[in-house]
């Protein structure tokens, strides 16, 4: 009798440990959706997208004048309404977590690769906004899986990610550097034969490539640069430290990134591939926590085998989840859907709370106004929902900035020396700045600026000689 | 160890330069030698703020740094003030030295040494000066690698402990290290084998060294403190470390990276203990810049150790019978570190200290005043300059910690412009303020009502209410 019940008693373990895994699962991609249905939309940079993008679709880009930064996907899922903008970045985001947890599962079976994808995702929350941020998750993690393991059509496939990714958003930049890892990966860690190296190199060349194949051609490769935002240009313009543009990711996802990392190590064996995306990853989130997700979509496989080896457990074959895996990501993307419907009313409805919400309080009579904001990312909203013709001193759009215009938005929000003068010479008639920041005490103590609106956070003040 | 004493050379050059040219980068050696000045008269230490602030005077204050301060009254011109400066030059010196000793007694390779010594260095570049805190970083280092000795004088980490806590409140980390290492000696054993036990007599008896001070439990309770106090968000120091720190950019962060990628897993071979202590710096370090050089020093030796094992080009040498050369350089190498550091310092002595660099002009301008002042410096490090001066309170001062929060809440209405800096100076008094040039609190008393400069150079400006005498 008992030897003919240990298997059954077997069986029966086997198929609980099934059901735990599988709801755990269904658990993670259902949270995975609701964060991104429901984490604050990116309104600024969707409004300046969808306004730029419905110019650049109307007349051309010379003729519209922006620059181009493959700001594509916010305008296009904006372009559909909340809703869809949300649903959006719920598939993006499910994407992301499915593609980085089935490279994970190559390294470290599917328990760890589920747990180390959860790491990933943690790093990536304060990235899923509706906007380029989660579509570029997606195709990062789609790049490491197609360059994992070198075929002949490798390098289209990769060459063709990171044309898409360059067209949606400026990280698309990465894209050869992620495919150069691989390569010297490649070359270095003695894995492969030199057919495979060849592939690699041509993913890399192909990738770079594909940076040239935007609107902005050449120019791209510079554009998105000052666009990543890593370099110490922006200092005191933009809040690029993760503790203050991604806190929760940094604080939970990056911490418990660099413990599990302390705990399992990289590994049985350092490989130069996994060294440089782990190093290069964190280097990119410690110098703009924008990039926190970037760094947990490529570290999560690295992190997923090291938790097998330290653990001592075996990778299982598990070509039979295929279809289960289908039926979860089905449900999971259809509940995101009814979530974003019931979502998008109190998303637009909050709209009206938000500080950069009180431009629209600027007086419309006379010319269109030319804004200053202490945040830059508020006068997108601004030069977005103003009648055409508003500008501002500096926007959203740093790559589009020249090094003056950097300078004198530094003077403005630091109410350094000369401040005034500035707003005076660059024509400067509504600022938009936060209520309890200096430049907001001093516009108020003299007469010739005068508040026309305020909330709890921000406050309007317009020139009170009118224009100059 | 023998290429790191060539790069511990260059440091300790640098960290004697740097204590003896330029002594007092943040002002608060002035108030910590007027603490001194007190307790050499007194006999006694304070315990509560006193006449020379008007915002917080009676608040309790524990004074944590007072040998510190007494060391720097004694000292405070001459030789002594070379001596006294050199030997916390020396003290951090020896912090790396003693870090690079730990990572050749865990087996790590004079390359791999030399590197993660290198970091260690650059991670205690930014933050060297002649501070209590400095003095504190030799005492980590000497306490970690007394917990790996094996026998009886493990135990005088006690000692270490007990002296430690006389001279920075940072020595409420030595049992809480002990008890780290202790509960990974006892999760490596399986058990509480001897290791285990001993570690744990040393982490609870370090918790009555810590104790050994004038202030006795009351300074551990301090310590915990500070923990959950709103007020470092206010101190530069404390802030969330990021990549515009040199120290953390190129010292701690490369050691991190490092202890990341290679101490975790079976492949580093690291011990638990040690991974315990290196996740626990690693999170303080992530938290805070002011914690750069303490897991900098904690994670030198054993990123050194892992290098060494992990990467071939930092693999040890093949053991060979040591030549007359071996044996001279063994010699030589720390004798000329130690020499081209000592003729740095010798080269400085021969200069007059500089002035601090902080608001001296303006403070003394101020004193030269008729009249008692009630200042507000929109530095309050500035302030700690002016804690002494006969005619002169202050709202807020280098102290920090003993000010409430209130206090705190005022200093930042007030320096940061908000809507009600007026009143918040009107309501606490002050008639002195000194702002840097062009800055926005400057700006906004130059537009307001009631205030006149009382004195300007190139940085700074110092603001007078109207009513108060011009100084000479």
């Amino acid at each position: 009798m008992t030897t003919l019940a240990s298997p059954a008693r077997g069986g029966t373990r086997a198929r609980d440990a099934a059901v735990v895994f599988w709801s755990v699962r269904a658990f993670v991609y259902a949270a995975t959706a609701a964060v991104a249905v429901t984490s604050q939309p990116a309104w600024p940079d969707l409004a300046l997208a969808r306004r730029y993008g419905a110019l650049v679709a109307r007349d051309g880009l010379a003729r519209a004048g922006v620059g181009w930064l493959g700001d594509l996907w916010a305008w296009a899922s904006a372009s559909g309404g909340t809703a869809a903008a949300l649903a959006a970045a719920a598939a993006a985001a499910l994407a992301a977590f499915v593609l980085t947890e089935t490279r994970a599962r190559r390294y470290g079976g599917r328990v760890c690769a589920l747990a180390a994808s959860c790491v990933a995702l943690v790093c990536s929350l304060d990235a899923l906004r509706a906007g380029g941020g989660a579509a570029s998750l997606a195709l990062c993690a789609a790049l490491a899986l197609v360059l994992d393991r070198p075929t002949p059509r490798t390098p289209l496939f990769a060459s063709a990610l990171a044309l898409v990714w360059c067209q949606i958003a400026p990280d698309g930049l990465l894209a050869p550097l992620i495919a150069t890892a691989f390569a010297l990966g490649a070359r270095f860690d003695g894995e492969r034969d030199p057919k495979d190296l060849r592939y690699a190199w041509f993913a890399v060349a192909g990738c770079a490539l594909a940076t040239l194949a935007t609107p902005s051609l050449g120019a791209f490769p510079a554009q998105a640069f000052a666009a990543l935002r890593v370099d110490r240009t922006y200092d005191g313009i933009v809040a690029l430290h993760p503790i203050d543009s991604a806190p929760t990711a940094y604080r939970i996802g990056f911490t418990a990134a660099v413990f599990a990392f302390l705990a399992f190590g990289t590994g049985a064996r350092l490989r130069v591939r996994d060294a440089l995306l782990v190093a290069g990853g964190a280097l990119y989130a410690l110098a703009n926590g924008a990039g926190l997700g970037i760094f947990g979509v490529l570290a999560a496989p690295v992190l997923a085998g090291a938790a097998r080896d330290a653990l001592g457990l075996q990778t299982v074959r598990e070509d039979e989840g295929r279809a289960g895996e289908a039926a979860v990501v089905t449900v999971a993307m259809l509940f995101a859907i009814v979530l974003a419907g019931a979502v998008a009313p109190r998303a637009d409805a909050a709209l009206a709370e938000r500080p950069y919400a009180l431009a629209q309080h600027a007086p419309r009579s006379g010319s269109p106004h030319r804004f200053a904001c202490a945040n830059v990312d508020w006068c997108d909203y601004a030069v977005a929902t103003g009648p055409p013709g508003t500008t501002a001193l500096l926007d959203g759009r740093l790559d589009r900035a020249s090094a003056a215009d950097i300078e004198a938005q530094r003077t403005f929000s630091h109410a350094s020396h000369g401040w005034r003068a500035l707003l005076d010479a660059r024509r400067v008639d509504a600022v938009l700045v936060r209520r309890d920041r200096a430049i907001a005490t001093l516009l108020a103590l003299r007469g010739d600026w005068r508040a026309v609106a305020q909330n709890d956070e921000a406050e309007l003040f317009v020139r009170a000689g009118g224009r100059r | 160890m023998k290429y790191a004493w060539l790069v511990i050379g260059v440091f300790a050059a640098r960290f004697f330069a740097t204590a003896i040219a330029y002594p007092a980068g943040d002002g608060d050696l002035a108030w910590q030698r007027w603490l001194g000045a007190i307790v050499a008269r007194t006999h006694a230490i304070p315990r509560s703020l006193g006449d020379e602030t008007f915002s917080a005077s009676g608040a309790p204050w524990l004074p944590q740094e007072w040998l510190f301060s007494a060391l720097a009254f004694v000292a405070r011109d001459g030789l002594a003030w070379d001596l006294f400066a050199g030997a916390v030059a020396l003290g951090a010196a020896g912090a790396l030295a003693l870090a690079a000793y730990r990572a050749e007694r865990l087996g790590a390779s004079p390359r791999a040494i030399a590197l993660c010594t290198a970091f260690a260095g650059i991670a205690l570049y930014e933050s060297f000066g002649v501070r209590a805190q400095v003095v504190a970083w030799p005492l980590v280092a000497l306490y970690l690698v007394l917990l790996d000795v094996e026998g009886p004088l493990a135990y005088a980490a006690l000692a270490v402990a007990a002296v430690w806590s006389n001279l920075h409140a940072s020595a409420m980390l030595a049992p809480v290290l002990a008890a780290t290492v202790a509960a990974g000696a006892a999760f490596e054993a399986r058990g509480f084998d001897a290791r285990a036990r001993r570690l744990t007599t040393l982490a609870i008896c370090s918790i009555a060294a810590i104790c050994c001070n004038p202030f006795g439990w009351h300074l551990p309770q301090y310590a915990i403190g500070l923990f959950g106090n709103p007020i470092k968000s206010y101190i530069s120091e404390w802030k969330v470390t990021d990549l515009d720190d040199t120290s953390f950019a190129f010292g701690a962060l490369p050691l991190l990276l490092g202890a990341m990628l290679l101490c975790g897993g079976g492949r580093g071979r690291t011990r638990a203990s040690d991974l315990l202590v290196l996740a626990a710096f690693a999170f303080l370090v992530l938290g805070a810049a002011r914690n750069v050089p303490l897991f900098a020093l904690i994670a030198a030796p054993l990123v050194a150790r892992s290098l060494t094992r992990a990467v071939p080009l930092f693999a040890p040498e093949a053991p060979a019978a040591p030549t007359k050369l071996a044996r001279r350089a063994a010699f030589a190498l720390p004798v000329a570190s130690l020499a081209i550091a000592a003729l740095v310092g010798v080269q400085l002595v021969r200069h007059a200290p500089p002035e601090t660099g902080l608001a001296d002009a303006p403070l003394q301008a101020l004193e030269r005043t008729a009249g008692a002042h009630r200042l507000f410096c929109a530095d309050f490090a500035w302030c700690g300059l002016a804690v002494g001066m006969p005619n002169v309170r202050v709202f807020l001062d280098g102290r920090a910690d003993p000010y409430p929060r209130a206090v705190w809440d005022d200093f930042v209405t007030v320096a940061r412009v908000g809507t009600a800096w007026r009143r918040t100076l009107d309501r606490r008094g002050v008639d002195a303020v000194i702002v840097s040039r062009d800055a926005a609190l400057d700006q906004a008393l130059a537009e307001a009502p009631g205030w006149h400069a009382g004195y300007a150079d190139k940085t700074y400006r110092l603001w007078l209410r109207d009513g108060a005498r011009r100084g000479g």
